[in-house]
């Protein structure tokens, strides 16, 4: 097992809400798992606390049994890679610069990334087809290609799990199935992939581990047949969901 | 009859009041004078003021004209100075006012006169409901017009035959100093100099000085020097290092309470020290009282004969001591020591101490 | 380093040295090229005015002059990376506010120009200790919690200023504080220019090397963090390196405006973003920067003219034309 999350807990502030409440789960290497809810159920917490972005209240989160709270910001940041929901902070770095800054752990203070290491950032361009817009600014460039910029930095930081938070949240249905694909062929590389979302099409469509949750609770947990169902998602979405094919409206999604 | 008398007796009545009204009116009339204030502004204000509130430049001619009685306060700046005390020692009388006041300090004293330094502290005050005139210590555009104004001022608001005698009297002394020494000067036909005022009364360096329309620009331009002061605007009171250089006076003169720290500054400074007026040490000092001797002060006419005998040894030596002994014991009813007078002649406090 | 880059820092550099040696010459008191030379290599008497002038007067503040453009405009660089936000000055945390009240209260004490630049220094350094302070009473780590506690600092210290000034002599200390609250190189002597030189030198030095991690650390915490930098402790570095040559800065030369806010600017406009780049191009362009505006104070009037009147002036003319430049970029 990966990762195994055990009685985790958090709140933001003594007085305020439980965000997550006793989550148990585990993770298996080289797989995808979706945690799938509503905005507010505690997805993006449970991201962070993965992501060591937050510290648990109780609980504890293990990678290949090493209690994760004992792990330095810099060797956390060799097994986990973090794609935000939003990050309007590097609009104005070129895409070229940027995609260096994922081997900032592999550095020492003085230096910056060697020749070796620019080469595969043209090497892992080529291969994500997105080397025309290696001298373009971040800002410039779609939802759709930011993403996958920003995975492909994660790719070059070279974790063993890759987590995203929300990463189809802002995207038209073109750039959802680019990046849902692409996080596809990176799972069959090997790489590991937590990503939240809110969207069950998603889930579906990657077909993979579905953790579903409530209120900062596991509802249940398991391959997306057995999470993608209506009297599963009637109890999170409400009465009102249905299948495309129940619907009196051509639904269109992507294959 | 009884309604015949009623008449009469409210007839006189209302007579009575018209007349006594009429009478009073008279009377204000006689107590009152219009007078220009250094500013060009009229005032109308009441004769023979009681209680005056003096700026820093008022102080000692109102004194010298035997006035100190009317003095309820002055600056606080002239009683921390201690040769007031040793001139006037009546001055621990006197309330030690900010340099700007408020309006209910001065109503709450029964101030009935201010002497005000600025223009924008006399509006402020007359909108307030309080005389208030304005001396300050530069003219437009030079000082030359205003050198008796204040002293005239003095004769007009106290209309009293003796302080309007003691008024001519200091007017006299002073356009005699000013002749005597310039009739004088005419006879050598020196070539005109080029001279630098060290203000001195804060510690800014050696290039802080004074503007034109200052009383020192006008008395050293009488005593036949080019001063840079003459060709300072009003906000340009501080000339850098470099201009200094380029100006190149011919001769320092260095007045204020922190005169002997600039002597010493400007002998041991760069790049004052490869000016040819260091080089030369001409370099000299203007004395010390209960002002700075190159303001407008009772002592002017012994400022100007100090100056002469400074800048120009060789054509002039008066007994700057026996005058200046002569006038404190005239205006202020002091004697001074030999001692004393030494050490206002070398800007020293009245124990020979720094006045910093 | 691209090639583009390298470009502008040589041709940098060699303005810095003509800037420099053009101060050195231009003045009030005219000095022409020979005599100029005469001055410096020779030792005859007669060239004693002008020698003592170009090496006692134009050289310390030159320099002094150089190191503050450098240091204001790199801890301006700083600020606007480390807090995300392109108008952000160095004066964010409250460093000038501060330093202004430490030299108000010197001069009132009458204390010689160095206790000047000591209480200025301090005062600024725990004006920054402060508002991290009332930022940690928030219990709000962002970057905005500290900007708020800067802005609510500065404030009290613009009030605590208001206070000094009132007790101040008004015929006396009032203008010099004024004067001193705008800016001014006319005190520097060579040592200034031994305690400010090393601090900007170090902490150029350190920048420098840091300068490409400074990058990550400007994309903000989360990704920072998650790509394996101490988020937290490179922040107040950057902000203590920061506040360090702010401090020492105004404490040598008052209160200077824009330099902070508009050399960034430039230098972004030129090169981008990244840090390895905008780093030395801010040391050279501020340095640059000031060396002129300094020349346009005292060079022209008698009495030389606040740097804060120029860099004003200046700097708005500038900040608009960058305005113009990036809307036309966008625009395409």
């Amino acid at each position: 097992m990966l990762i195994d999350v055990k009685n985790l807990s958090f709140k933001y502030s003594k007085g305020l809400p439980t965000v997550i409440d006793n989550l148990n789960f585990e993770i298996k290497e080289g797989t995808i798992t979706v945690l799938l809810g509503l905005n507010g159920c505690g997805k993006t917490t449970l991201i962070k606390l993965l992501a060591g972005l937050l510290d648990s209240n109780e609980g504890i989160i293990e990678y290949d049994g090493v209690d994760l709270k004992k792990t330095s910001i810099k060797d956390r940041s060799k097994k986990f890679s973090y794609v935000p929901q939003k990050n309007f902070a590097g609009d104005d770095f070129f895409v070229k610069d940027y995609l260096t800054y994922g081997f900032v752990n592999s550095l020492k203070f003085y230096e910056s990334p060697s020749k070796e290491q620019l080469i595969k950032v043209d090497e892992v361009s080529n291969e994500l087809g997105i080397t025309h817009l290696l001298d373009k600014k971040m800002g410039k460039i779609s939802g759709g290609e930011r993403q996958i910029v920003t995975i492909a930095s994660c790719i070059l930081q070279d974790t063993p799990i890759i987590l995203l938070d929300e990463p189809t949240s802002a995207l038209d249905l073109k750039n959802q199935s680019l990046v849902l694909s692409l996080l596809k062929k990176v799972a069959n590389s090997g790489k590991t992939i937590i990503l939240s979302t809110h969207n069950p099409n998603h889930a579906s469509f990657l077909n993979t581990n579905v953790i579903l949750m409530s209120d900062g609770r596991i509802i249940k947990q398991g391959s997306a047949n057995d999470i993608i169902n209506k009297e599963m998602l009637s109890g999170i979405y409400g009465n009102n969901i249905c299948y495309a094919e129940e619907l009196e409206y051509k639904e269109v999604s992507f294959k | 009859m009884k309604s015949i008398l009623k008449t009469i007796f409210f007839t006189s009545l209302t007579l009575g009041c018209l007349g006594s009204l009429v009478g009073c009116g008279n009377k204000d009339n006689n107590e009152k004078v219009t007078v220009i204030d250094m500013d060009g502004t009229s005032i109308t204000i009441n004769k023979n003021p009681k209680k005056v509130a003096c700026s820093r430049s008022t102080y000692d001619l109102l004194i010298a004209y035997g006035l100190g009685d009317k003095i309820d306060g002055v600056d606080k700046k002239v009683l921390a100075n201690p040769w007031t005390s040793v001139f006037y020692p009546d001055s621990s009388k006197h309330y030690s006012y900010e340099y700007e006041n408020s309006y209910e300090l001065y109503l709450s004293r029964g101030v009935d006169l201010v002497f005000s330094p600025e223009k924008r502290i006399t509006d402020d005050l007359r909108e307030h409901g309080i005389n208030a005139i304005t001396v300050k210590l530069y003219g437009t555009p030079t000082f030359d017009n205003y050198v008796h104004s204040f002293s005239n001022l003095i004769a007009q608001i106290w209309p009293d035959e003796n302080i309007k005698a003691k008024s001519e009297q200091w007017n006299n002394k002073l356009d005699s100093a000013v002749n005597e020494i310039k009739t004088e000067l005419e006879k050598h036909s020196l070539p005109r100099e080029k001279l630098f005022y060290v203000r001195g009364d804060k510690d800014k360096g050696i290039g802080y000085t004074d503007t034109k329309g200052c009383f020192a620009e006008y008395a050293y331009r009488t005593l036949g020097f080019d001063c840079m002061s003459s060709t300072l605007d009003s906000y340009a009171n501080s000339v850098s290092a470099e201009a200094l250089c380029e100006w190149n006076p011919d001769v320092f003169v260095m007045g204020g309470i922190y005169q002997n720290k600039h002597m010493q500054e400007i002998k041991t400074t760069e790049p004052y020290t490869t000016l040819d007026a260091v080089k030369n040490n001409r370099l000299y000092t203007i004395p010390m009282g209960l002002t700075q001797m190159e303001q407008l002060n009772a002592l002017s006419p012994e400022f100007f004969y100090d100056q002469a005998n400074r800048l120009y040894p060789t054509i002039f030596s008066y007994d700057i001591s026996g005058m200046i002994k002569n006038s404190v014991k005239q205006y202020f009813g002091t004697d001074l020591t030999d001692t004393q007078v030494n050490y206002m002649l070398n800007g020293l406090s009245p124990t020979g101490g720094n006045l910093y | 380093m691209n090639k583009r880059t390298l470009i502008f820092l040589l041709a940098s550099i060699f303005c810095f040295l003509i800037v420099f040696s053009l101060a050195l010459i231009v003045g009030k008191y005219s000095i022409t090229i020979p005599d100029f030379f005469k001055a410096i290599i020779t030792n005859e008497e007669a060239y004693d005015t002008q020698r003592s002038i170009i090496l006692n007067l134009r050289l310390p503040r030159t320099i002094v002059a150089g190191l503050t453009g450098i240091g204001l405009s790199i801890s301006g660089l700083l600020y606007q990376e480390v807090f995300q936000n392109k108008l952000t000055s160095p004066d964010l945390l409250g460093v000038s506010s501060g330093a202004s009240v430490g030299a108000a209260i010197a001069i009132v004490l009458g204390l010689s120009s160095i206790f000047v630049s000591v209480f200025a220094f301090l005062l600024g350094a725990i004006t920054v200790l402060l508002t991290i302070f009332v930022a940690k009473v928030f219990k709000n780590k962002s970057s905005f919690t500290l900007i708020l506690a800067g802005i609510i600092v500065g404030g009290f210290m613009s009030a605590s200023l208001s206070v000094v000034k009132y007790f101040a002599d008004p015929t006396t200390t009032l203008a010099s504080i004024t004067y001193w609250l705008m800016g001014s190189f006319e005190n520097s002597t060579m040592e200034y220019v031994y305690i400010l030189l090393p601090i900007v030198g170090l902490c150029c030095a350190l920048l420098l090397i840091l300068s490409w991690r400074i990058n990550v650390v400007a994309l903000g915490q989360e990704e920072a963090q998650t790509k394996g930098i101490n988020y937290t402790f490179y922040k107040f570095l950057i902000i203590g390196i920061a506040t360090l040559l702010t401090a020492s800065c105004v404490a040598f030369s008052g209160v200077v405006s824009w330099i902070g806010l508009v050399i960034p600017h430039i230098v972004r406009l030129i090169v981008g973003r990244d840090t390895r780049r905008s780093i030395p191009l801010c040391i050279t362009f501020g340095g640059i920067f000031m060396i002129i505006v300094d020349i346009l104070a005292r060079s022209f009037t008698k009495s030389e003219m606040p740097l804060s009147a120029v860099t004003g002036i200046l700097g708005t003319v500038i900040f608009v034309i960058i305005l113009i430049i990036r809307r036309k970029e966008n625009a395409h």
